[in-house]
C-alpha cells in the first residue's frame, strides 16, 4: 500500500509539473508567438544560414547554376540578374507555335488557303519534339524544382557531402528539425485540434444571435493560429483593405494549408466535399459553429444542387464570405490553372485572393497522387518552416454581357498577375486525365481551312467546317 | 538541375553523348532531368504512355507519329536516354562550327521523310502519304477530295515514275521550305 502510495506520489511530482509546464509554455508560446514575432525572426535567421551554404556550393558549381533572386513576387527585384538566371533554367526557348487547348479565334476573311505540299507537316513536328523537351504543364504537377539548396535532402540529395561545412548543417538542420521542432509541433496539433473541438462545441452550443458571430470569428482566428504554429506558418498579409467580408473569395490551391493560410487572418464559410478520418474531424467541429457548406461526393456532381446551395448563401448578408479553390485540385504554386465556370454564375461579388508559397523554407504543395495525407503532413512538419504571402485583391463583378468562362479567366489573370504565377488555360484536371479529344481536332479543323481543296464539292465542303 | 537525377549520369556517359550528338553537358544533364521527370514508373526507360501523358502531345495531330519516331530505334518498346537524346539531336540548329552528322540538313530531311514512311522502304506510298493526311485534317475533308490531294502531291514530286516518293524526290520536293528553321529547336546553353 505504502508503495503504492509512494508511487502515485512520485508520480504526481515528478511526472505532472513538467508536462504541466510544457503544456503552459507551448499555450503561451502559440499565442503570444505572433506578436513577439519569434517565428519571423526563425525565418530571418533561416535565410541567413542558406545563403552562408549557398555561397558554398556556388563556389563548387558556377553562379549561373545555383542562385536566383527569390524576391517579392510583383516587383521590386533586380530584373537583368533575374532573367539572367530565368534562362539557365530553362531547355529550349519557345517562340513559334505552341498548341493549347482554345485556338484564338481567327476572323473568317484573309484566311489565305493553300495547297498541300508535303512540308506542311514540319511544324506540327517540331512543337511536338518542343513540348517532349519542355512542356507547360506536367511540371506544374510536380516540386518547383530549386536552384539553391535548402538543406533538406528531399529537394538535392548528395549535396550534403560537397564539403565538411555543408555535412555539419545538414547534421545539425537534420536533428533539429527531427528531434526538436517535429515533436513540439506535433504536441501543438494535438493540442490545437482540441482546442478547436472545444471551442467550437461551446461556440456551437450558444443560440443564433449576433454575439456569436463574433465569438465564431475570433474563436476561430484564434484556433486557425494556434494551429499553424504546428507548422511554424509565417504569413504576410498585404492589402488589407480588401479583405473579404461577404460574398465569395477565391484563391490559387496548392495545399490544403491554404484555408489554414487564410483562416487565420479572417474568418470564412468553407464549401468543399466531405471527408472522412483527419479532416472529416475538422468539418464536423467546424460546422458546429457556422454555416459550412459540405457536400456529399454525389452531391457534388449535381451542378445545380451546388448553384443553389452557394446563391442561397451568397444572399444572405448575415453570413461569412465563402472561400473557394476554383482550379479544383492542387497545382504546385508556378502557375494559374484553369478556373471552373461553376462559382462565377452564382453572382454576387467576387473577391480574387492570391496565396504565394516560399519554396525555399518547405514546399507546400501536396502531390495527392504521389503522397497521402498523413505523409504529406509528415514532410511538412519536419520542413523548416512554410513562408508565404498573401495578396487581397480587390472586388471584382461579372460585367454586362460577359460570359462566367470569361469573367473566370478574367479573374484568373489577375491573381496570376499579382503572385507572379504563369497564367495557363489548361485544365488542372489533367493531372490525372487525359486531354479532351475536341482540343486535337480544332488543329485538325483549322489546318483543313486552310487547305486549298479542289473538287468541285469543295465550296460546299467549306461552307460545312466554317 | 535536377533534383535527384542529375548527379546520377556519369561523366563517361556525358562525354559519349556529347561527342556523338554535340549537346554541350548543361544540356545533357538538363535533358535528362527532362527524362527523369517523364519517367513516371522510375525504369530508367521511357514507354510510349510516358510520351502521350504530355498534353500538348496528346493534342498535336502528329503526336502518335513523333512518338513513334523515338521507338523506332529500339527493340523492347522501350527508349533509354541514350536513344532519347539522340532524336532530339536532330533538332539541334545547325551551325557551320559545331559540324555533326545528326543535326545536318540531310538529317533532318530524313527524320521528317520517315514521318511518312512507316514501313520504313524507303519510299512514301499513297496510302502512306494519305495517313499522314488523314491524320492532319481528321474527319473535316472527305475521303475523295483527300485522295485527290494525295495524288496531285506525288505527281509534283515523283520523277521516276514508280507513283510513290523516294527520299531524294522528297528532298527535292522540299528544296525551297526552310527546313534548317522549320525543324530546329532553340537549346539554350
Amino acid at each position: 500500500m505504502a508503495v503504492v502510495d509512494a508511487l502515485a506520489t512520485v508520480a504526481l511530482t515528478v511526472v505532472i509539473p513538467p508536462f504541466l509546464i510544457v503544456l503552459v509554455t507551448v499555450l503561451v508560446l502559440a499565442s503570444l508567438g505572433k506578436s513577439l514575432g519569434l517565428r519571423q525572426k526563425y525565418v530571418q535567421f533561416l535565410l541567413k544560414v542558406f545563403e552562408d551554404g549557398n555561397r558554398i556550393l556556388v563556389k563548387k558549381f558556377g553562379r549561373q547554376r545555383l542562385s536566383k533572386n527569390y524576391g517579392k513576387a510583383s516587383g521590386d527585384e533586380q530584373e537583368e540578374e533575374e532573367e539572367e538566371d530565368q534562362v539557365s533554367r530553362e531547355v529550349i526557348c519557345r517562340d513559334k507555335l505552341v498548341l493549347r487547348p482554345t485556338l484564338d479565334k481567327d476572323n473568317n476573311e484573309g484566311l489565305d488557303t493553300h495547297e498541300f505540299e508535303l512540308g506542311d507537316c514540319l511544324d506540327y513536328i517540331r512543337t511536338g519534339m518542343e513540348a517532349i523537351v519542355d512542356d507547360e504543364v506536367t511540371k506544374r504537377f510536380s516540386a518547383e524544382e530549386l536552384t539553391s539548396w535548402n538543406f533538406l535532402t528531399r529537394t538535392n540529395c548528395q549535396y550534403e557531402f560537397i564539403s565538411v561545412r555543408l555535412t555539419i548543417f545538414w547534421v545539425v538542420g537534420f536533428i533539429l528539425r527531427y528531434f526538436l521542432l517535429l515533436p513540439l509541433r506535433i504536441i501543438i496539433l494535438l493540442i490545437g485540434m482540441v482546442v478547436m473541438v472545444v471551442c467550437t462545441y461551446i461556440v456551437g452550443c450558444l443560440p443564433e444571435s449576433k454575439m456569436k458571430h463574433r465569438l465564431n470569428s475570433s474563436v476561430s482566428v484564434f484556433c486557425f493560429d494556434f494551429l499553424s504554429g504546428a507548422l511554424s506558418l509565417v504569413c504576410t498579409y498585404h492589402n488589407q483593405e480588401n479583405v473579404p467580408r461577404r460574398g465569395i473569395c477565391v484563391a490559387n490551391h496548392t495545399t490544403p494549408i491554404d484555408v489554414l493560410v487564410l483562416a487565420c487572418d479572417n474568418t470564412y464559410d468553407m464549401v468543399g466535399q466531405r471527408h472522412g478520418g483527419f479532416l472529416g474531424i475538422f468539418q464536423r467541429a467546424l460546422s458546429r459553429a457556422s454555416a459550412h457548406i459540405w457536400f456529399e461526393r454525389s452531391e457534388s456532381k449535381d451542378r445545380f444542387a451546388v448553384a443553389r446551395r452557394l446563391r442561397e448563401h451568397v444572399e444572405d448578408p448575415e453570413k461569412l464570405p465563402i472561400l473557394i479553390f476554383p482550379e479544383g485540385t492542387c497545382i504546385n504554386n508556378t502557375s494559374v490553372m484553369q478556373f471552373k465556370k461553376g462559382t462565377f454564375e452564382v453572382g454576387g461579388i467576387i473577391y480574387p485572393v492570391a496565396i504565394k508559397y516560399d519554396p525555399r523554407f518547405g514546399d507546400a504543395f501536396w502531390n495527392s497522387s504521389k503522397e497521402s495525407m498523413l505523409s504529406y503532413i509528415y514532410m511538412m512538419m519536419t520542413s523548416w518552416a512554410i513562408v508565404c504571402d498573401v495578396w487581397y485583391l480587390p472586388p471584382m463583378t461579372r460585367r454586362e454581357g460577359e460570359s462566367s468562362i470569361d469573367f473566370a479567366n478574367r479573374v484568373k489573370a489577375e491573381i496570376a498577375r499579382q503572385g507572379g504565377l504563369v497564367d495557363l488555360v489548361w485544365d488542372g484536371g489533367l493531372k490525372r486525365s487525359a486531354p479532351k479529344i475536341e482540343w486535337k481536332q480544332q488543329y485538325q479543323q483549322e489546318f483543313s481551312r486552310r487547305l486549298k481543296v479542289q473538287n468541285v464539292n469543295a465550296e460546299k465542303k467549306e461552307e460545312k467546317t466554317e | 538541375m535536377g533534383n535527384k537525377s542529375s548527379l546520377m549520369l556519369q561523366e563517361q556517359d556525358i562525354r559519349d553523348i556529347q561527342a556523338e550528338t554535340g549537346f554541350l553537358p548543361s544540356q545533357i544533364e538538363r535533358l535528362y532531368s527532362r527524362f527523369t521527370s517523364l519517367d513516371k514508373g522510375d525504369s530508367g526507360t521511357l514507354s510510349r504512355e510516358d510520351f502521350l501523358r504530355i498534353p500538348e502531345l496528346a493534342i498535336n495531330p502528329l503526336g502518335d507519329r513523333i512518338v513513334h519516331a523515338f521507338f523506332k530505334e529500339s527493340e523492347d518498346d522501350h527508349v533509354n536516354f541514350r536513344q532519347f537524346v539522340r532524336v532530339l539531336a536532330h533538332f539541334r540548329p545547325i551551325k557551320k562550327a559545331q559540324d555533326n552528322k545528326l543535326n545536318a540538313r540531310e538529317e533532318k530531311l530524313r527524320f521528317a521523310f520517315k514521318m511518312y514512311d512507316l514501313d520504313d522502304d524507303e519510299r512514301i506510298s499513297r496510302e502512306e502519304l494519305l495517313a499522314v493526311l488523314h491524320m492532319m485534317v481528321g474527319e473535316n475533308i472527305s475521303d475523295d477530295q483527300l485522295n485527290s490531294i494525295a495524288e496531285r502531291t506525288i505527281l509534283e514530286a515523283d520523277r521516276d515514275g514508280d507513283q510513290m516518293i523516294s527520299f531524294e524526290e522528297f528532298c527535292s520536293a522540299l528544296e525551297r521550305t526552310d527546313v534548317e528553321q522549320k525543324m530546329s529547336i532553340k537549346f539554350l546553353k
